[in-house]
Parts: structure tokens; sequence; C-alpha cells
């Protein structure tokens, strides 16, 4: 199926760090924009300003298990190794994103329900993504070889992003306590320009932890390579 | 009621930041460590040549 394509360098020190700052700075400026714009919510009072994270950080979360399913399929179809240190990246980041996006439910559900946890169909399905995404990297811990690595991963991968749908729909599917997907005629202008606006800086701190990641992932690859070259007197 | 739930919203944002400063700082030091390796095991800065 997959061959180990030497395919990785370690990347040259670039201007990632400035790309960071923007991220955080932008971060900063909507959440600062959604505060002061957004009017206390009918029902939900200041409430609805955790909304302004827990809303990105779960499509942020779905946008990084996709990336984890398109480079776990390309490393399956083209055994690039570099694919599955992406997806790998990926992966890491969005299972943070997913205990954040629990964490926040849960903060945000202790007000609004009454209770802190309920085993309702979205926060279940929610909190399967997230064990499935930390089994694949207790699974990437555990495997030396990094070609089975790279296969087994990108299996658990594949299988934990067609997961993503299951949780999209769970409120359609299963009308339990989770309120269902918010839509533009359900709230008002307001309250969507401000979650698109924290969505999109949320985009950017993702690609930025992605970027560092990949980048940590190739270099430490890259000196595990010239290691074993180096033993097998392939180096000067 | 509304005190209380400014509690929940300062919690919400207060998790946010920490995990996100948290996870960059984090970031950051592994790849410094990997690359701290990179010129260990090489003898030059990554990205100088040498793909393998």
């Amino acid at each position: 199926m997959t061959t180990a394509a030497p395919t990785v360098e370690a990347p040259r020190p670039a201007r990632w760090p400035v790309f960071g700052a923007v991220s955080l700075a932008a971060l900063v400026a909507t959440q600062v924009f959604s505060f002061l714009t957004s009017p206390p919510d009918q029902n939900m009072g200041q409430l609805e300003k955790i909304l302004y994270v827990h809303v990105p950080a779960a499509w942020v979360m779905f946008v990084c298990f996709a990336i984890v399913l398109v480079y776990s399929l390309r490393f399956l179809w083209k055994g690039r190794e570099d694919d599955d240190l992406l997806a790998a990246a990926a992966a890491e980041v969005g299972a943070i994103f997913n205990g954040l996006t629990l964490v926040l439910g849960m903060i945000w559900g202790k007000p609004a329900w009454g209770v802190w946890w309920v085993w309702d169909a979205r926060l279940t399905s929610t909190l399967v993504l997230f064990l499935v995404f930390v089994g694949y990297l207790a699974l990437r811990a555990f495997v030396e070889d990094p070609q089975r690595r790279g296969q087994w991963s990108a299996a658990v991968g594949i299988l934990g992003a067609l997961n993503v749908p299951i949780v999209w729909m769970s409120v359609t599917w299963w009308r339990t306590l989770h309120q269902m997907p918010s839509s533009m005629r359900s709230m008002a202008k307001i309250y969507w320009v401000g979650m698109f606006a924290n969505f999109g800086a949320f985009l950017l701190v993702m690609a930025y932890f992605i970027r560092r990641r990949y980048d940590a992932a190739c270099t430490v690859r890259a000196a595990e390579h010239a290691s074993q070259a180096a033993a097998l007197g392939g180096l000067d | 009621m509304e005190a209380s739930n400014w509690a929940y919203v300062t919690a919400a944002y207060a998790v946010t930041w920490v995990l996100v400063l948290g996870y960059m700082a984090y970031a950051r030091r592994a790849l410094q460590r990997a690359r701290a390796e990179y010129r260990r095991v090489t003898g030059h800065e990554p990205g100088e040549g040498d793909a393998v």
C-alpha cells in the first residue's frame, strides 16, 4: 500500500512567529469587537458571549479533522511521510480545540441547563470524537516504526473524521437537550458577524498551531534520518 | 443572576486564553528542542540543504 518515501526535510525558520502574533492580535480584536457590539440576548443574557468562543472552537475542530481526513487519505495513497506528519499535527490541534469545545460547553451548560454535563447526543458524540483523537495521539506515541505508525494512525484518523458528520447532525437526528444549529434566520445579524469574525481569528490561530507542530515533527524526523544515516556511515 | 453569569463568561474566556497561550508556548518550546537536536546531529541549521 505505502512505502516509506524519504520526503521530510527540516524546515528553515520562517516568519511564523510574526503570523502567530498577528493571529493573537486578531483574536483579541474580534473578541473585543463582539463584546462591544453584541447586546445581551433576550433569553441567555450575557451568556451569549460564551458562544463567540464555544462555536468557533467547534467549527475549527471540524476543520482540523477535515485536514486529518484529507492528509491521511493522501498518505495512504502516495506514502509521503510529510502527509502523515501534517495529519498528525492537525489531529493534535483538533484534539485541543475539541477539548476546549467540551469545556466551554460545560461552562455554558451549568447556568443555562443547571448541570455541567448531561449525556445528550451532541455532548456524547463530541466526547467520543475527542476520545478517538486522544487514542490517535496515544497510538502514535506507542508505535515506533514510522510506516506502520502512519498507516495505523491514518486508519484511526479517517474513522475519527467520519464521526464528524454524526456530531454535526446529532442535534437533528436525536432531539435531546442541546439546541439546534443556529442559522441566520434564528439569530440577529450582529451575533452572526461576531461569531464569524471570531471564527476567522480562530482559523488563523489554528493555522499557526498546525504549522508549528508540523515544523517540529519534520525537524525531529529529519534529525532521526540524519542520525540513522550517520550510524550507517552515510555521513562523513 | 446577571452577576453570576458574568462569572461563567469570565471563566470561559480565561480557559480559552490559558489554552491558546499555553499551547502556543508548548509548540514553541517543542520546535526549539527539535531544532537544537537537529543542529546537534547534523552540525548545521535546519533548512540548510540535505533533504532526507
